[in-house]
């Protein structure tokens, strides 16, 4: 969870330094990283295997 | 015009900025910790943010809308699950309510109102001039601009300090 954080803050620092490819590329990394969390704790809960 | 919209990104972010700080107000103040799916939604806020900040720093672009708007139907989604998980007979409500309702309701429905106003933002800004390019890479950001990037960068800061102590890396626990 810190290291998704992590990769918000880490957009957001890309986005200061005027880094446009790699911010937005850092911005979709996260999103990514976020649904994953959301389908890993759905997951958990409902005690499901993939 | 630009000016204007500039402004209200900044004035936006700002509000996203202040609901989360409300979230660490509850944690403190309330002593209520959040849950991993509190946690998404805030992250949902944050992507938000995101697409804000890049209107700041490069200029209003479709792409800088679009990409808010991504992040909040992945927190609308998330809060949608929070909400199923809390309103089944039996469950009890997650939190102190506000207003009565959860903070999680409340997330939903600013993720909600942030879609329908991206929406219009993005049909009037095609009527108004679609030529218009706005974006680039040399943008100058005015003082107000760089004081809202500060303070995003310190809360969202704050959440990777505060994770970071009572979940590691990894996932937190329920």
């Amino acid at each position: 969870m810190a290291a998704l954080f992590l990769t918000y803050l880490i957009s957001m620092c890309l986005i200061y330094l005027k880094k446009y490819k790699l911010s937005i590329l850092f911005v979709f990394i996260s999103f990514a990283l976020t649904i994953w969390m959301l389908q890993f704790h759905m997951t958990n809960k409902l005690n499901l295997v993939f | 015009m630009e000016r204007i919209e500039k402004d209200l990104n900044a004035i936006f972010i700002l509000m996203l900025c202040g609901m989360i700080t409300g979230a660490f107000i509850f944690q403190y103040v309330y002593k209520e910790p959040p849950c991993p799916l509190c946690l998404l939604q805030r992250m949902g806020m944050i992507g938000v943010m995101c697409g804000g900040l890049l209107n700041l720093r490069f200029g209003i672009h479709i792409r800088h809308y679009v990409i808010s708007l991504f992040a909040a139907i992945i927190g609308a989604a998330v809060s949608i699950r929070h909400i199923l998980l809390h309103i089944a007979p039996g469950s009890t409500p997650f939190g102190t309510p506000v207003l009565g309702l959860s903070l999680y309701t409340w997330a939903f429905i600013s993720f909600i109102v942030a879609i329908v106003v991206i929406c219009i933002i993005l049909f009037i800004d095609d009527i108004r001039d679609p030529t218009l390019e706005k974006f680039s890479m040399d943008y100058d950001m005015d003082l107000f601009s760089h004081v809202t990037f500060v303070i995003a960068c310190l809360v969202v800061l704050a959440n990777v300090i505060y994770t970071f102590q009572h979940c590691g890396i990894g996932p937190c626990q329920d």
